[in-house]
């Protein structure tokens, strides 16, 4: 246990925070703006179907609400972006965003498209999470905070935050993994389940779906898609102990995803963005990318 | 892709320990996180995860709505395609027979007035239970066609249940 403590509360990186931050909070943004939630407002309150917090209310929120929801909702997740009081802009986005999706998932089934960006948000809410690649930095910088100030724990207070956002999205996928097992077990990989969801999705359609067809329609290969399917998801924690297995999992989920949508038509697109936001090094990427921009510079012959 | 720096060998000195408020609420959300999704515990944004994870079947069942003109013409009500929150028709009707009767007949109701509303004069809404068979398949279709049986009846304010008319669809 201490072990764990001492990965979990070690010292990190600004700026992989703060890439962190503008990454989720970009994708809260794009989320947000979509036109799902004014259509859910307005449902007759005897089709309301609320789920955990939603039991507060006795129907769905107005358009009026929604709508000063969705546009503080999105204006407060730009701000967080661009790191402008941040400790307040993002939470007020996620609080938008909890709000909006809880309507999301009160007409009769737990919705979990965005729940994965949601949760991973929750550690970066109290968070230092713009002290650098922001304008709270930028206003620090120019006088009222000395810098010396902001910096004096330096380290510690940007680690904790991206580890327990890695740790919860590699719990979310063990759980996906684990629940398929636990509620069907080997049948999910053995049988032919997979083949009656890709056959179902593509009946539903007005055209056959191709891809979806070309799997059911091959028992081996649909076998090999669902273990494929549990080996990624049961797997997804090994990257907190072993970073080298990220090269496999991480375009793993993606492809997981993407194969979801073109097969069932159903968006996890947010999943797969949130795993490259947490997964990916992108303050390494981009000093990688300015150093070999440089070093071809250099190679350029200087014209005589 | 490098993902997580490793945990520095020597342990970090006391002075740069994270505050204790972190480590409470760090370890209180984890706590809440790892509990809903083991045991399944629905506390939305909190999840058990249960995604595609129970079996699906060759035989598969859904439900459809229809319109019932003046004329007595039916129409498929495309409810998904409605504003205003229909779109969990087909969800809500997994628990519909285990709603008290009064509650049937509210969502009944609002189906009713939606069509009105929405698609013309209507003067009951049939909802039907659809089997189908995903398999033997031709042409990327299944061969059998979906079997169609009028499960309940929305009219005037009530909600009849049938069950024993059934017609290949």
């Amino acid at each position: 246990m201490r072990r764990v403590e001492a990965w979990l509360f070690a010292p990190g990186s600004p700026r992989r925070l703060a890439a962190v931050r503008i990454g989720l909070a970009s994708l809260l943004a794009i989320r947000l703006s979509r036109g799902i939630y004014l259509k859910l407002a307005g449902q007759p309150p005897a089709l309301f179907r609320p789920l955990s917090f939603m039991h507060v209310l006795s129907s769905m929120p107005s358009r009026h609400v929604v709508l000063v929801a969705q546009v503080i909702g999105i204006a407060s997740a730009l701000l967080a972006v661009i790191g402008l009081r941040a400790r307040l802009t993002l939470p007020l986005a996620w609080g938008c965003a909890v709000l909006l999706n809880g309507m999301a998932t009160s007409i009769g089934k737990v919705v979990h498209n965005d729940v994965l960006l949601i949760l991973c948000l929750v550690p970066l809410l109290p968070a230092r999470t713009s002290d650098v690649w922001s304008m709270d930095a930028l206003f620090a910088r120019h006088g009222q905070v000395s810098r010396d100030t902001r910096q004096s724990d330096s380290g510690i207070a940007y680690g904790w935050p991206l580890r327990t956002a890695l740790v919860v999205a590699t719990g979310a996928y063990f759980f996906t993994g684990l629940a398929k097992l636990a509620f069907s077990g080997p049948a999910w990989v053995l049988s032919g389940n997979l083949r009656w969801v890709l056959y179902a999705a593509s009946d539903a359609r007005g055209t056959p779906n191709l891809l979806a067809l070309f799997v059911a329609d091959r028992p081996w290969l649909a076998h090999l898609v669902a273990l494929s399917t549990l080996v990624v998801e049961l797997g997804f924690p090994v990257m907190l102990w072993r970073a080298r297995a990220a090269w496999f999992l991480v375009p793993g989920a993606v492809a997981l995803h993407a194969a979801i949508w073109v097969t069932l038509g159903l968006d996890y697109f947010p999943w797969a963005a949130t795993v490259l936001i947490l997964f990916v090094d992108w303050p390494l990427l981009v000093e990688r990318a300015r150093v070999r921009t440089r070093t071809r510079a250099l190679r350029e012959p200087v014209p005589a | 892709m490098q993902t997580i720096e490793a945990p520095p060998q020597t342990a970090t000195p006391s002075i740069e320990r994270a505050p204790r408020w972190a480590r409470w609420f760090v370890w209180s959300f984890l706590a809440a996180f790892a509990v809903c999704g083991v045991v399944g515990i629905e506390a939305w944004p909190l999840t058990g995860f249960r995604l595609f994870s129970h079996l699906r079947h060759e035989r598969q069942t859904e439900w459809q709505a229809f319109a019932v003109r003046p004329d007595g013409r039916e129409t498929r009500l495309r409810l998904s395609r409605f504003p205003g929150g229909y779109n969990g028709f087909p969800l809500v009707m997994k628990s519909f027979s285990s709603r008290p009767q009064e509650e049937r007949v509210d969502m009944c109701r609002a189906w009713t007035v939606a069509a009105s509303g929405l698609e013309g004069e209507t003067v009951a809404v049939r909802i039907y239970t659809i089997d189908r068979r995903l398999e033997p398949r031709r042409g990327g279709r299944p061969t059998t066609g979906p079997r169609r049986t009028l499960t309940y009846t929305c009219a005037k304010a009530t909600v009849k249940s049938e069950g024993a008319i059934s017609a290949a669809g």
